[in-house]
């Protein structure tokens, strides 16, 4: 037996996984990050099934629950009340976990997908490029998020596709900055240079190589972002911006609602604000657990 | 095969490279010329920062975005490496020149399995199915002697031993049967038993196909199992240039001198000292116009403070960079009263 077959031999001990089957490995094990996926999961499953779940439907006023036209506290017609405009308030949490999920997954896509664009050229190519991109990026970066998302409404106009591309958009340059960043740290490494040595062509070594190495900080960003993006529109929608039309069941437009019967009717603030808070701690726990999986000090490890 | 008659297959001439820092240049290297034909083996020898590798990645074109070559020449086949294009200079990376380098640890790409980054090597300059690619793969793997090559080309890196990785990083600088290769210090990284097996891998691999090999090294003791022929290198200029055995019979540059005395020897009388070369290496802010070990020496005359020596032939095959050579039996002596105590 040759000292490398021996090597061989020691080293079978060690079960043959991946660096991201370890890391999963590791977030199943992280009792946060499994609370986050269970607030996501229950908020996933109420979007999924909101027909089922609800009983009445989400835009349909029943007059005959208000009383004396004001909204009123859980019954067993109506689990958690009707609001002021008579629609059943738990029918409008259910369903308003489809727009909060859509929103979340809709302007992360956008702000990702353009950030990994505009982060991977700028921190792989450098030079003019990057200066120019990243130049731009902290100009973006220089307004307020929420105060920009706001500029962008107006200017585009109200509605829920345009909340979204403005909230997506703000969220590009946090993206390529961070992508950027963590590119040129991949960038200079020996197994980039060993690829260039091979002959591999540079945007080869950039998607299949530098990528791959610099993402795991991305994607912990991305969880982290659907939190933001839910809690952005729920402020547009707050501020009347996020709606067309005021039937549509938006977690933020029904605080807006619930703002001048805080005293006699809290429930209708209380309701919306806990729906908002459970999806944005469940996101950011996810995000946590994942940035300690994914942490490259711990690879390896089991 | 060497393209005209009489031209080395890989011959570099009067390679200078410069790094713009904001310290201002760096004169890595000053002037080097050797040239390497088929089954050649030839070790460039130096400490840190003699512009070993430098040389080597130049010629390559890897050089970091700081570097450029400011003059000379690297020809493969006849072709100058140093004016090829991007496109061109790629296709002879890894098929024709391939590199092996330091680190096995750093030089794989953590998230990829072997086999696919084996397989990228081939893939990329031979037209390749996805199954052939994949059988040649194992192949490659099992002669740079990994045991079930099929089962471990699924590894990550992080499942292999630095010797294993080793021989997976030989496995994919070979791929393409290239006519040259350049190991740039392909065992400093590794245990002194796994040492001798990789080179004894690679000496087995280039013998078989008659490959050019160029070691860069600084563990003297390499060389003198591996190659043929050693260029000592220091301050960007080679220094001496021997055959291995000359050299390390009478070895007649002081640095070479001294490099053959700081290595230990088992054979010392007990109590005995080693010699460490004084002072500090060259900063190479500044090109050289002085004998570059010349601060350092212990056989420095005046004419070492004003001008370059230049590589001079001593004996057939032996030059020497310095205008007070050591005496030819110095290092014989030395030995002798080394072992006496």
């Amino acid at each position: 037996m040759s000292i490398a077959q021996l090597e061989a031999a020691e080293i079978a001990f060690e079960q043959p996984t991946g660096l991201w089957r370890d890391a999963m490995h590791r977030f199943v094990r992280n009792p946060g990050a499994m609370v986050g996926v269970f607030f996501i999961s229950a908020i996933v499953f109420c979007a999924i099934f909101a027909p089922w779940l609800a009983q009445h439907a989400p835009d349909q006023p029943d007059y005959s629950a208000l009383h004396n036209g004001f909204p009123t506290g859980p019954s067993a017609k109506h689990w958690f009340g009707v609001d002021t405009n008579a629609y059943d308030e738990f029918a409008r949490i259910v369903y308003g976990a489809r727009i909060s999920l859509l929103v979340g997954v809709v302007t992360v896509a956008i702000g990702l997908s353009a950030g990994l664009v505009l982060g991977s050229i700028a921190g792989f190519v450098g030079g003019t490029i990057d200066a120019v991109i990243m130049r731009c990026m902290d100009i973006m970066l220089a307004i307020p998020g929420f105060l920009f998302a706001i500029g962008l409404v107006a200017l585009l106009g109200p509605g829920l596709r345009n909340v979204m591309l403005a909230v997506g958009i703000v969220q590009v340059p946090i993206f390529a900055r961070l992508l950027r960043g963590s590119i040129l740290a991949q960038r200079e490494s020996d197994y980039v240079l060993a690829a260039r040595a091979v002959g591999v062509r540079s945007p080869s070594i950039l998607v299949a190589h530098v990528v791959p190495n610099a993402i795991s900080p991305v994607i912990v960003q991305a969880t982290l972002s659907m939190a933001t993006a839910i809690i952005d529109v729920a402020g547009l929608g707050f501020l009347g911006l996020a709606l067309a039309n005021p039937a549509t069941a938006e977690w933020g437009s029904m605080l807006t609602r619930a703002n001048d019967y805080l005293v006699s009717t809290p429930f209708l603030a209380i309701i919306p604000g806990l729906a908002i808070l459970i999806s944005v701690l469940g996101f950011n726990l996810i995000g946590d657990g994942l940035r300690e999986a994914l942490d490259p000090k711990l690879r390896g490890r089991v | 095969m060497s393209s005209a008659a009489g031209e080395p297959l890989f011959a570099v001439d009067g390679l200078r490279v410069e790094f713009w820092t904001s310290r201002g240049n760096i004169y890595a290297v000053n002037g080097v010329s050797y040239a390497v034909n088929p089954g050649d083996t030839l070790a460039i020898v130096g400490e840190s920062g003699s512009g070993k590798s430098v040389s080597a990645l130049a010629a390559l074109g890897l050089l970091p975005r700081a570097g450029r070559v400011v003059a000379g020449s690297a020809k493969y086949q006849g072709r100058d490496l140093v004016r090829l294009s991007d496109r061109a200079m790629r296709s002879l990376r890894g098929k024709d020149i391939a590199m092996i380098f330091q680190d096995p640890m750093t030089s794989l790409n953590p998230v990829l399995t072997i086999g696919r980054q084996i397989r990228e090597a081939l893939q990329t300059h031979l037209d390749l199915s996805k199954s052939e690619a994949l059988s040649r793969t194992a192949d490659l793997l099992d002669r740079v002697g990994i045991p079930s090559p099929k089962a471990r080309l699924k590894d990550y890196p992080h499942q292999f031993s630095g010797g294993m990785r080793q021989r997976a990083m030989i496995a994919m600088a070979l791929a393409c049967e290239p006519k040259v290769v350049i190991a740039d210090e392909p065992t400093t990284a590794l245990d002194v038993t796994i040492q001798a097996q990789i080179l004894e891998l690679l000496r087995e691999l280039v013998t078989e196909r008659g490959t050019a090999l160029i070691l860069i090294t600084h563990d003297l003791g390499v060389v003198a199992g591996m190659c043929e022929r050693v260029n000592v290198m220091y301050g960007g200029i080679f220094v001496e240039t021997a055959s291995a055995k000359q050299l390390f019979a009478r070895p007649r540059h002081p640095y070479t001198l001294g490099l053959l005395q700081s290595v230990p020897r088992l054979d010392a009388a007990r109590g005995g000292r080693l010699h460490p070369i004084p002072g500090a290496p060259r900063n190479m802010l500044s090109p050289p116009s002085a004998c570059p070990f010349q601060p350092r020496c212990r056989f420095e005359v005046d004419l070492s403070r004003q001008e370059v020596p230049p590589l001079v032939e001593v004996e057939r095959g032996h030059a020497v960079a310095c205008f007070n050579p050591v005496p030819e039996d110095e290092w014989a002596r030395d030995r002798a009263e080394v072992v006496a105590g």
